[in-house]
């Protein structure tokens, strides 16, 4: 690992932290990006990048043990998170992502609004409707003996269930799912923020009907909220709304992808998986454990020596979470994926007053999603003439995944 | 009798202890833990243990 010119870095950034690992540019990345980024972990626990700011296009300190990353997620006076990503300027919006982008004590009052929301218990409610948008989807490909698994089923999936918790219709799935992608995978700032805006005017439009309705709905309940006895105002009702969008959909579809694109290249595991169906909540754990698809920005907020490290007020933090779950001070034989393994504790969903709101949501997603397709669909697998690319630029993921299996075949077999 | 600390300001609502070892670990309507230590009936010493250790805070630790 070569350190590169420290010309565009701060000047309290030593030269032989600057580091020019790039996750995306390793070489396999396109096929695996956490085998392929596995010697991130040789670096220094705390290393600056150059290359790893985002579309910001700044320097960042990369927090590159599990440990340090955990630390710093439970230290949000030193991270911060205000303005971290900066999303909604970036698309023209002069508001915070809520409340993902406030610290406490700000970040407490609207959490707690949503808190009640995302409980385990309150899943166990929704599991039923969760099913039934799986086999939905399920009941398009099955017949068909294969599918483009991100089109058919991992990026669908987890918008139709946006659409129940909000109470929106399901006839315009496709459109919104169309919204997403310009949203998150558009080629130029100007898709992006076309996708935003048709999410945003679509979500406006929503909650204006909402409103005074007095509906059970995720929606109705942001609508009702209150924070020192005030009820939201509508920047605060929409940024709130568009976050459980933005934040739940391309990491369930990501995190979707990489777990079948391990089952259809390890039929032991898949089968696994058929045989004793018990053990896919465990399973969830350590594919989540395993493939962590979203790095997290902070903000350092005053100057301080952190772990040897020199960080000045302003400068950027990335926490290197995707590899977080390699980092074998926390894992025993960590690239080893293995559903039987005890114990499994990640920070795949965050830790600290950040914890992924949606995370009981997102398990839920992605159990219902195994359990449908071990029950209905045959063994599945890659296809060789047109194997999965994976990608290592933001959110980490898989660009396409085309699976194929004998439908003539039985599920159990 | 074993116990379970509980460090409740360390609490992020992850739930993995009521998870694995739903008996024992008792959440708010928050999904968040209920304060106080957690005294271990005898013979679920082992599901406390199991419990404590999921906790991605590190917020639980068993004490035989």
């Amino acid at each position: 690992m070569s350190a590169v010119s420290s010309s565009a870095a701060p000047t309290h950034v030593p030269a032989d932290l600057i580091l020019d690992h790039v996750f995306a540019e390793q070489p396999g990345a396109e096929k695996d990006p956490y085998i392929a980024n596995i010697p991130v972990l040789d670096l220094p626990p705390i290393y600056y990048s150059l290359k790893e700011g985002g579309p910001r296009r700044d320097g960042v300190w990369v927090l590159n043990r599990a440990a340090i990353i955990r630390e710093a997620y439970q230290d949000s006076d030193l991270f911060s998170s205000n303005n971290a990503t900066g999303f909604l300027r970036l698309v023209g919006r002069d508001l915070n992502l809520i409340p993902v982008e406030l610290d406490p004590p700000e970040h407490t009052k609207y959490r707690l609004i949503l808190n009640p929301r995302f409980t385990p218990g309150r899943m166990n409610e929704m599991e039923d409707s969760i099913r039934q948008r799986a086999r939905e989807l399920l009941d398009q490909v099955i017949s068909k003996g294969a599918c483009e698994f991100e089109v058919a089923f991992g990026r669908p999936f987890p918008v139709s269930i946006f659409l129940d918790l909000m109470d929106l219709p399901q006839d315009r799935l496709f459109e919104f799912v169309d919204w997403e992608e310009k949203l998150l995978h558009g080629a130029t700032i100007e898709e992006v923020t076309e996708g935003a805006s048709l999410i945003l005017n679509y979500l406006e439009e929503v909650i204006a009907q909402k409103k005074g309705q007095g509906g059970a709905d995720l929606a109705s309940h942001i609508i009702n909220g209150q924070v020192d006895g005030r009820p939201l105002t509508d920047d605060e009702i929409i940024s709130m709304s568009f976050l459980i969008f933005f934040g739940g959909l391309d990491t369930v579809a990501a995190t979707l992808n990489f777990a079948f694109k391990h089952l259809a290249e390890h039929p032991e595991d898949q089968q696994l998986l058929r045989d004793e169906p018990e053990l896919i909540p465990n399973a969830v754990e350590e594919l989540l454990r395993a493939y962590a698809v979203v790095p997290s920005p902070r903000v350092v907020t005053r100057d301080v020596e952190f772990h040897g490290v020199q960080m000045k007020t302003g400068d950027r933090v990335l926490l290197n979470v995707m590899m977080a779950g390699r980092d074998e001070a926390e894992v025993e034989n960590p690239n080893k994926i293995d559903f039987r393994r005890e114990n499994i504790r990640h920070l795949t969903f965050a830790a600290g007053v950040h914890r992924c709101v949606g995370s009981h949501l997102a398990r839920r997603e992605i159990r219902i999603a195994l359990e449908e397709w071990m029950k209905f669909v045959p063994p599945f697998r890659t296809d060789p003439n047109d194997p999965p690319v994976t990608h290592a630029r933001g959110v980490w993921g898989v660009k396409k995944l085309p699976l194929i299996w004998d439908p003539e075949a039985t599920p159990g077999t | 009798m074993s116990t379970v600390k509980v460090e409740h300001t360390k609490c992020q609502g992850h739930a993995r202890c009521a998870t694995v070892s739903p008996g024992l670990f008792k959440l708010d309507d928050d999904g968040y833990i209920l304060p106080g230590d957690i005294e271990v009936p005898s013979g679920e010493e082992k599901a406390a243990e199991r419990g404590a250790k999921a906790c991605p805070e590190r917020a639980l630790s068993y004490v035989p």
